[in-house]
């Protein structure tokens, strides 16, 4: 299974994921992983928990403790206080006299400060420009009629732009255990030399692409069969992509100037959805429009290019198609030609969208004896910003002009 | 050499421009050394002072309203047996 969570903080954006594999002939996996974000301080907070043994039983203990993890941490709870509740509330094994799971949180704040609390899990690993950086950690010392297994480790650092944080159940680090390669296990060591290959190789690999490797590596030393339940979680602190999409002309005319201007400005993908609007753009900025005849099967009209823009589309034709993509769930498909379909890789890829919305109507799109019922531009972009922050998770912006 | 632009804007597209980008394969080939097609954001006869009927279609110079593939092609006809 996969999750993939984004938010914004400050100078960059945090792209977690997660990957996920129950052991072998089980039925759901012991580990639980969770992200949350608390919007209204811009905070996120990620926690891993490894429940004891595996199948439902161990499910249900990773997720009452990742479950209260997040939320006492989400509510500033002192980080003592918040492991005894926790330790207090899980059963305890008779045999073995420990009753919990591990837990491992992070919590990164919108300034950019990381807090890490670890308790029993393979340690988490941080890294910062090929580098794995030490975190130094603090014991916590909580009530002792808590018998702990292992201590509970609280560490901080402040992120920066191109970290990356690394954690994962024990089905990860001791992956392989028993084999000849491995007799005790992959271990934190390998993994962490793995991960720093792997990065060095592949500076921009995404989260997801990372536990996707992490994953794969495990069952393989497992000879593809889980010995134990194994999660994989990637931190990415990365600079924001940026999509400046630019549909429908100016309310007023004096302002084609500012809105070409604002578009050749813009740091980050260039996206005009209108051909009147292409026509303004070129106009102002005395470039020529190319339109592309090579792709006309997409009961769309074509796509055009013109320098400096990243793409041109039709208008809302176009943003119809997309937006119904959209809401059927889209996956991107960097091969098709289609332009609502490319129209939609670019929304994906990208993390923050401002959407300049043109207000003018077009009259003669209102003609009631049109063969097709031409809905508003700025209905449309409502609905696909409203799609995109709610189900695809991006940081929309809508400017009307 | 003639260029024949097909108005790609949405009015024109959905007014039956999009049957036109057809007309590739409907042309005899004594024009393939003459003419050459292309398409064309909005041309801007969908409104205003020069309105004129979708969808259309510029051959050279000259705008063909309301244009259909033979009606582009008997105007290539009328101005190539000139
Ligand atoms: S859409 Fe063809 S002239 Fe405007």
């Amino acid at each position: 299974m996969l999750k993939k969570m984004e938010n914004n903080t400050g100078n960059f954006y945090i792209d977690v994921a997660s990957i996920q594999k129950e052991k072998h002939a089980n039925e759901i996996c012991g580990d639980v992983f969770l992200t949350k974000k608390v919007s209204a301080e811009d905070r996120t907070i990620i926690v891993l928990s490894d429940g004891l043994g595996s199948g439902i039983k161990a499910n249900i203990l990773a997720s009452v403790t990742a479950s209260m993890a997040v939320n006492f941490t989400s509510m500033n709870a002192p980080l003592a206080h918040t492991a005894e509740i926790i330790l207090s509330t899980l059963p305890v094994d008779r045999e073995r006299k420990v009753g919990y799971s591990s837990f491992t949180i992070i919590d990164i704040e919108a300034g950019g400060t990381i807090h890490f609390v670890e308790y029993g899990n393979p340690e988490i690993l941080y890294f910062r420009e090929n580098e794995t950086l030490e975190l130094k950690k603090t014991p916590v010392t909580i009530k002792n009629r808590f018998r702990l297994k292992q201590p509970l480790f609280y560490s901080n650092c402040t992120g920066r732009r191109n970290d990356r944080i690394v954690v994962c159940s024990d089905g990860i680090s001791q992956s392989g255990i028993g084999s000849r390669a491995y007799p005790f296990g992959w271990g934190i060591k390998n993994v962490n030399a793995y991960i720093r290959d792997e990065i060095s190789r592949h500076p921009g690999i995404s989260s997801f692409d990372l536990c996707r490797k992490l994953l794969a590596n495990a069952i393989a030393n497992d000879t593809f069969k889980a010995k134990d339940d194994i999660t994989a979680g990637v931190v990415y602190l990365r600079e924001a992509r940026r999509l400046m999409v630019c549909s429908g002309p100016p309310y007023d005319e004096n302002k084609d100037t500012m809105l070409a201007r604002d578009l050749d400005r813009f740091a980050g993908t260039k996206i005009i959805c209108g051909g009147t609007t292409a026509n303004i753009i070129a106009r102002e900025m005395h470039r020529e429009i190319c339109t592309n005849l090579s792709h006309t099967s997409f009961q769309l009209p074509p796509v055009s290019s013109m320098d400096n823009i990243d793409l041109i589309t039709e208008g809302i034709l176009t943003l119809g198609k997309a937006h119904r993509l959209l809401e059927e769930g889209f996956k991107p498909d960097l091969v098709s030609k289609d332009p609502a379909v490319m129209l939609c890789n670019h929304f994906l890829l990208h993390d923050e969208i401002v959407f300049v919305v043109g207000t003018k109507v077009n009259e003669a799109h209102q003609d009631p004896s049109l063969p097709v019922e031409l809905e508003i531009r700025r209905n449309v972009i409502k609905k696909i910003a409203r799609e995109l922050e709610d189900n695809y998770l991006k940081t929309i912006n809508i400017n009307y002009i | 050499m003639t260029e024949i632009t097909i108005c790609s804007g949405t009015l024109c597209y959905i007014m039956g421009g999009a049957d036109i980008f057809e007309i590739e394969t409907k042309l005899s080939e004594m024009y393939n050394d003459k003419i050459r097609i292309k398409a064309s954001t909005c041309l801007g006869f969908c409104e205003g002072e020069n309105k004129q009927n979708p969808p259309c279609v510029m051959v050279g110079n000259e705008l063909i309203p309301d244009a259909t593939i033979e009606k582009i092609i008997n105007h290539l006809k009328r101005l190539y047996t000139r």
